[in-house]
């Protein structure tokens, strides 16, 4: 039986989601771009093992993703009581947690992209720049860079439309709070559980939009790539 | 001005074969290398740019080492202007852009862009100044990468066949523009080429490679043969008139052309020679 929808649509879920899966994004993107780099040009032993330590999210269960942030940035751990110690707050079940969990899921999307796009750029630009006086930094930003962008671009879109629709890690680590640490993931799923169908119907359908939305966002900047 | 010399006497191994060793100096001026594919010419403009390190030897541009057992010069210290056959245009930058690139960041941003006009303007190409390179023709990235190249005041230039996709009347423009530029920096120019026509036309010292080592140096005419005499490539043409094609695109127009079939056939009728300015001379460069 339904209930009757006697309270008004809750929009901060969604507004928290945007919040934590951008902030995510752009902390993927920085992280994701210079360890695809990493993976693209460094010929180390650890080249394959660190690939598949960072594609690991991909493939393991949120609870075990959980279990692991908990273990690193819990209250008793190192890093935990050091973050409490410089900024007075914990991460887990905090946004800063919902932040950690949606970065995770997103990481490996932009390190794939990425890696994907960096090794495409043709070597004989990179040398051209070398050659002509840049550094390698130089070179990576003026020259490597902006060529690999649409790819960097489309693993950074399909990073956020990961990041917006984490559920279990987020669980895991930042917890539902409602008003703190409630996302849209778990919005829809509070709502279902409290026979809420309209709301929750609502947030699926924007959610929806929203990830329909990047995958073709995804699909122009890759198509525009293929014809540059 | 007078630059200095360049000096080469490296060996570079690649999975256990010697793929170079040679002992070689660059004086200011042009140094065509020409040789069979495999030769080892590219890898000796890598090694001289620093994109190819050396096993083992020395690099120096007069008194200052590029290479040796105990230092490197990174890439980007050593000025090096490099066309490479591909051109290595950057997509992505206009023309202005792509000249600008290499020049050095101390000068005002406009006084940079003015200065990159002003030499696409002697390449004949300033009218691509706003223009990305996807939209150039062949002749017109050429005369952009000449343009980028030169634009770095560089103490040395090196050309990777850098005329192989020109027609005719582009190459000899290309060509005089060439030597006017290494004339006017007095540093040595090493230039790549299959075709012993632009050798003859553009080289003041030429150098064949086979198998990694030099097996000829010295004058244009002793390294390629007078005009008219078989030597080398034209030689052996004329003695084994078929044979299997070389891998690389070969622009040779002295006598052993490969034809679009894939045999090395046998010298054809000579053509009329034309200089650089239009008037006769050695046969530079023959229509594709």
């Amino acid at each position: 039986m339904t209930a009757p929808q006697t309270h008004p649509m809750d929009w901060g879920p969604l507004w928290l989601s945007l919040r934590v899966a951008s902030i995510a994004t752009v902390i993927a993107v920085l992280l994701g771009v210079g360890l695809a780099a990493l993976l693209a040009w460094r010929r180390t032993p650890a080249r394959d093992l660190l690939d598949a330590i960072l594609s690991a999210p991909l493939v393991m269960p949120p609870t075990v993703l959980g279990y692991y942030v908990l273990v690193m940035l819990g209250r008793h751990s190192a890093l935990g009581k050091l973050w409490r110690d410089v900024f007075g707050s914990d991460i887990v079940f905090t946004e800063t947690g919902a932040v950690v969990a949606a970065t995770i899921g997103a990481l490996p999307m932009v390190i794939k992209s990425a890696r994907t796009a960096l090794e495409g750029v043709d070597r004989t630009l990179i040398a051209a720049a070398r050659t002509l006086g840049a550094g390698p930094l130089r070179a990576f930003f003026t020259v490597t860079l902006p060529l690999a962008a649409p790819g960097v671009i489309a693993g950074a879109t399909l990073g956020f439309a990961r990041a917006l629709g984490d559920f279990g890690v987020t669980l895991m680590v930042a917890g539902d709070i409602p008003g703190q640490t409630q996302t849209a993931s778990l919005y829809i799923y509070d709502e279902i559980q409290a026979n809420r169908d309209s709301d929750a119907t609502t947030m699926v359908v924007l959610m929806t939009l929203i990830a329909v939305g990047a995958l073709y966002l995804v699909n122009v900047l890759t198509r525009r790539d293929r014809g540059r | 001005m007078a630059g200095d010399a360049l000096t080469v006497a490296i060996a570079v191994v690649r999975e256990g074969v010697r793929a170079l060793d040679v002992d070689l100096t660059f004086a200011p001026g042009i140094t065509c290398v020409v040789g069979p594919s495999g030769a080892g010419k590219s890898t000796l403009l890598g090694a001289i740019a620093g994109l190819v390190q050396p096993t083992s030897g020395r690099i120096a541009l007069g008194a200052r080492t590029w290479f040796d057992a105990r230092h490197h010069e990174p890439i980007h210290k050593r000025r090096v202007a490099y066309v490479f056959q591909r051109l290595a245009l950057f997509p992505h930058l206009t023309a202005v852009g792509n000249v600008t690139y290499g020049m050095a960041r101390t000068e005002p941003r406009a006084a940079r862009a003015d200065r990159a006009r002003h030499l696409l303007e002697r390449v004949g190409a300033v009218h691509l100044s706003h223009r990305r390179p996807s939209t150039f023709s062949g002749g017109e990235a050429q005369r952009v990468a000449l343009a980028r190249a030169l634009a770095m005041a560089p103490s040395v230039v090196l050309l990777d066949e850098p005329f192989s996709a020109l027609d005719r009347a582009l190459k000899i423009q290309l060509a005089g523009l060439v030597r006017g530029l290494v004339d006017e920096l007095g540093v040595p120019l090493v230039y790549v080429t299959h075709s012993t026509g632009e050798a003859r036309a553009l080289a003041d010292r030429a150098i064949r490679l086979e198998h990694g080592k030099v097996v000829a140096e010295g004058s244009v005419d002793e390294v390629l043969g007078r005009r008219g005499e078989p030597h080398g490539v034209e030689a052996r043409a004329a003695s084994a008139p078929v044979v299997p094609r070389d891998d690389d695109e070969d622009d040779d127009d002295d006598g052993g052309d490969v034809e679009d079939d894939g045999v090395l056939v046998a010298p054809a009728e000579r053509r009329r020679p034309v200089d650089l300015e239009g008037t006769p001379m050695p046969e530079i460069i023959r229509r594709r």
